[in-house]
């Protein structure tokens, strides 16, 4: 890239994402030129200080469990015009840092929000403005908005690198010296210009080690941040960067596959077992949008679906969930008995105690009625716990028809699970599907895949449950039901002919139905995988055919 | 409105999606009228009426040896069975792009082209029940099909259809949606007017569709030409997992098996000798089984590229797209 000088002051830098995903270049047009040389230094120790406990305790507060404030904080919240597009007071938002990492606050107005060593800012500088622009921090804690381009054209000149080389002493700077600039009040941009200009073989470098020379160098000096609007990929790219087995390893391509093939919309009930702090819960009220309901599982006595939080939902989306342990799932698992009282004996204190646990007792009282009413249009499950004994259990509150998706991190866990699905038959065409995902780099002369990237994004299985009237004629005539006792070693019984099923004509291959019945017939499970899939009727066609 | 609503049991008039295989699915409309007759025989549709969606109908004609699924349509589905098919898009593609396009009931979408009106089916889903997509289509034939498809699926409330060449003449839309699809052999002949379509003091998403790299290419720089950022390239792929039961064997089974060959012979050896000869063979011990998956021999390798932008609001002071 070349360094090209808008105006004489500022220049023309370049910024990269450097988060595990984010490869493209994000580069940074100057607006105008922006000079300070107040010293950043001033500002008090102290200050700093304070700022960075409560933004330290305010992380810490994220991890701890929301079931009781989460609650309050949707009382606080007013019926207000859907507006997700402006940075708001009192929600959760992203902030890009210039070293690519980012992080979350809950921006309160009247506060300062600090960046560690990026700076510090005022929230009601950039609170009721619009998601999208970056700002830079300037003059202490001012913030300018920097108009974002994606990238500049690089003009191919004749420079290689034979002449970089592992040298630390071209950098004329020291250490000392860069800090002493600081001190003298120059920022971001400034020092950059410096250190370039400091660098002796800054000009024979190639105009691509020059961008990435200044890329490097934007990550550590620069003051440009940016607030992200937090959406279910910007909440997943937060969670997945920072701790992915939070979150099952769920890859976001894998997320939205479970969403569609779910078919989640406005005006449905869904079901969903999350173990995933609350993000296929997270993406499941989103697309309900406050018009249907969700009924979250979840592992433990108190639900720990701490994604939904930062998805800054508003009251209608937040009241579409409702929350189940494991134990209030079963019906033989009775609720625990509520002590009601006479409200007039109770002090004010016991009486808004009293008032809380009884509103719990008639949220979970609810809750199971709603479950146990059944008719539910979805089962979407990223659990610890066996497929199978979850399948067992909320299956019956499914509607015909309805989708079921399976998420595990390993296939292993599935495909036991798919073979069962294949027996009951009450699955219909039950498959397992890989997620695969990749990124590029596009730039001008330099597009290709990216260098690292996740290497899997885990498994679903999914299906559709089917309704199967018993009072109906049975698909497999009696007579090509498979023997439970066939030995499928036994050459005897493969042999076309000598069947000894009295009860109908020889059949060629009688085990080739097995695969669906029963277990006795996987020794024939690989030759006829083509035809285990979905093709039941198909199948039967065929062989009556061969039949007649 | 059952592609907006589930419904639990059928009724006169609905759409059915009637599933014989994979690869043999058919779009149904109830009328009791009618008959439906495939290779596995007759339905009478006013036998499906009042059944439960996802049931299997079995046909009395065949001695209830011929059935298929009566499934509730649902877009993906409609992939499947769309008369008029144009390319479509896949399901790994469709989920990213609502993802990335940040979609949700109340998005107001803007998509070019329509083709056979699938995709549009997948977003109306989901902006549903308050959003809004204004979809184009040059195809003048393609787009009057579609737009029949939307009204017999009670989705023109919530689909704009227009026929016209949005290279030359644009999309007529400004200042007025969140997410834009671009599908377009040339987007980087749209991507200007486009640019007029997104809200234009909002942060909007604009993702272009395209098989070749070269396309990709030439998008990018449009984008970046005019003032989008975060210009993102994804390519996204689902592999199959073919699930089997495989017998574990081990040398001893070898050993086994050639001694029940030997066996066999000797056996036969000896009837010949004596007819009277019986001797017991061993039962022999079933191997473990072993449930394995593998992806296909053959399987897709590419669909299209995925070009993700953002749109930057207006600034103050700026000037707005008119």
């Amino acid at each position: 890239m070349t360094m090209k000088t808008n105006d004489g002051h500022g220049f023309v830098i370049l910024l990269v994402d450097a988060t595990q995903f984010i490869l493209i270049g994000r580069k940074i047009a100057y607006v105008e030129a922006i000079v300070t040389f107040d010293d950043i230094s001033t500002l008090s120790e102290s200050s700093k200080e304070t700022e960075g406990t409560k933004m330290q305790s305010d992380e810490s507060k994220t991890e701890t469990s929301i079931n009781d404030n989460m609650d309050e904080e949707i009382i606080k919240e007013e019926e207000e015009e859907e507006d997700d597009f402006h940075i708001l007071d009192n929600q959760y938002i992203f902030i890009l840092l210039p070293s690519g990492n980012i992080k979350v606050i809950k921006l309160q107005k009247d506060t300062k929000v600090s960046l560690g060593k990026f700076g510090t800012f005022h929230a009601n500088d950039i609170i009721g403005k619009p998601f999208g622009h970056s700002y830079e921090i300037h003059d202490r804690d001012k913030v300018k908005v920097i108009r974002n381009i994606a990238f500049y054209e690089i003009d191919e000149t004749d420079a290689n690198n034979k002449e970089t080389t592992d040298d630390p002493s071209k950098q004329k700077l020291s250490y000392a010296d860069i800090e002493q600039l600081k001190k003298d009040g120059l920022e971001g941009q400034d020092i950059i210009k410096k250190v370039v200009e400091s660098h002796s073989t800054f000009d024979k470098k190639t105009e691509y080690s020059k961008a990435k020379y200044i890329k490097r160098k934007e990550a550590k000096f620069s003051r440009v941040f940016t607030p992200v609007k937090p959406t279910l990929y910007s909440v997943w790219e937060y969670f997945y960067a920072k701790n992915p087995s939070k979150i099952r390893d769920m890859r976001i391509d894998t997320l939205s596959q479970m969403l569609t093939l779910a078919n989640v919309k406005a005006y449905s009930k869904m079901l969903v077992v999350d173990d995933t702090q609350g993000l296929v819960i997270s993406g499941v009220m989103e697309r309900l949008g406050g018009y249907g309901v969700v009924i979250g599982i979840h592992d433990g006595e108190n639900h720990n679906f701490d994604v939904t939080r930062y998805m800054n939902f508003s009251k209608k989306v937040s009241d579409s969930l409702m929350v189940l342990s494991w134990q209030q799932v079963f019906k033989e698992e009775c609720q625990e008995p509520f002590n009601f009282r006479d409200e007039a004996s109770l002090s004010e204190k016991e009486l808004k105690f009293y008032f809380r646990s009884k509103a719990n007792y008639d949220r979970i009282r609810a809750t199971r009625e709603l479950l146990f009413k059944g008719g539910f249009d979805g089962l979407l499950i990223a659990s610890q716990y066996q497929p199978e004994s979850i399948l067992d259990t909320l299956m019956p509150y499914l509607h015909g028809s309805r989708p079921i998706i399976i998420y595990h991190i390993n296939k292993e866990m599935l495909v036991n699970t798919c073979v069962q699905m294949r027996i009951c038959r009450k699955y219909l065409n039950p498959s397992i599907t890989e997620s695969w995902l990749r990124q590029y780099q596009v730039l001008p002369g330099r597009t290709h895949p990216s260098m690292s990237t996740s290497g899997g994004g885990g498994y679903l299985l999914h299906t559709t449950y089917v309704v199967t009237d018993d009072s109906l004629p049975t698909p497999i005539p009696s007579y090509m039901r498979p023997k439970v006792d066939i030995d499928p070693l036994d050459d005897a019984t493969h042999a076309p002919g000598s069947s000894k099923n009295a009860n109908g004509p020889p059949l060629a291959n009688v085990d080739t139905l097995t695969m669906n019945v029963s277990d006795d017939g996987y020794k024939n499970a690989k030759e006829n995988s083509d035809i285990n899939d979905d093709a039941d009727s198909e199948l039967i066609w065929n062989k009556r055919s061969k039949l007649e | 409105m059952s592609f907006l609503k589930y419904k639990t049991y059928i009724e006169e008039g609905d759409l059915v999606i009637a599933y014989m295989t994979r690869e043999n699915m058919t779009p149904l409309i109830i009328d009791s009228k009618l008959t439906y007759n495939n290779k596995f025989g007759t339905f009478k549709h006013s036998d499906m009426i009042g059944k439960e969606y996802g049931t299997k109908a079995f046909m009395p004609s065949h001695n209830g040896r011929g059935f298929m699924y009566l499934l509730h349509p649902t877009p993906e589905l409609w992939t499947y069975v769309v008369p008029h098919r144009t390319q479509i898009l896949y399901i790994a593609d469709i989920s990213f792009i609502t993802t990335y396009l940040d979609l949700k009931p109340g998005s107001l979408v803007l998509e070019s082209g329509t083709g056979s009106g699938s995709f549009s089916h997948s977003l109306a889903r989901t902006i549903a029940p308050h959003g809004h997509l204004y979809t184009f289509e040059y195809h003048e034939e393609r787009a009057k099909a579609a737009k029949q498809d939307f009204e017999e699926h009670g989705l023109s409330d919530l689909i704009t259809i227009d026929c016209r060449d949005v290279y030359k003449s644009g999309f007529g839309i400004t200042d007025l949606v969140s997410a834009v699809f671009l599908d377009l052999p040339a987007p980087w002949d749209a991507i200007s007017s486009a640019k007029a379509a997104f809200r234009q003091r909002r942060i909007g998403k604009i993702c272009c569709f395209s098989p070749c790299i070269e396309q990709v290419q030439r998008t990018c720089a449009s984008l970046n030409e005019n003032g989008f950022v975060e210009i993102k390239m994804f390519e996204c792929l689902i592999r199959n997992q073919e699930v089997h039961t495989i017998p574990v064997y081990t040398v001893k089974d070898a050993v086994s098996k050639i001694k029940t060959q030997q066996d066999k012979k000797r056996k036969r050896r000896e009837q010949e000798e004596d007819p009277n000869h019986t001797t017991k063979s061993q039962p022999r011990q079933d191997p473990p089984n072993l449930y394995v998956s593998k992806t296909p021999t053959e399987a897709r390798g590419h669909t299209s590229y995925l070009t993700f932008a953002t749109f930057l609001p207006v600034l103050d002071g700026e000037e707005v797209i008119k």
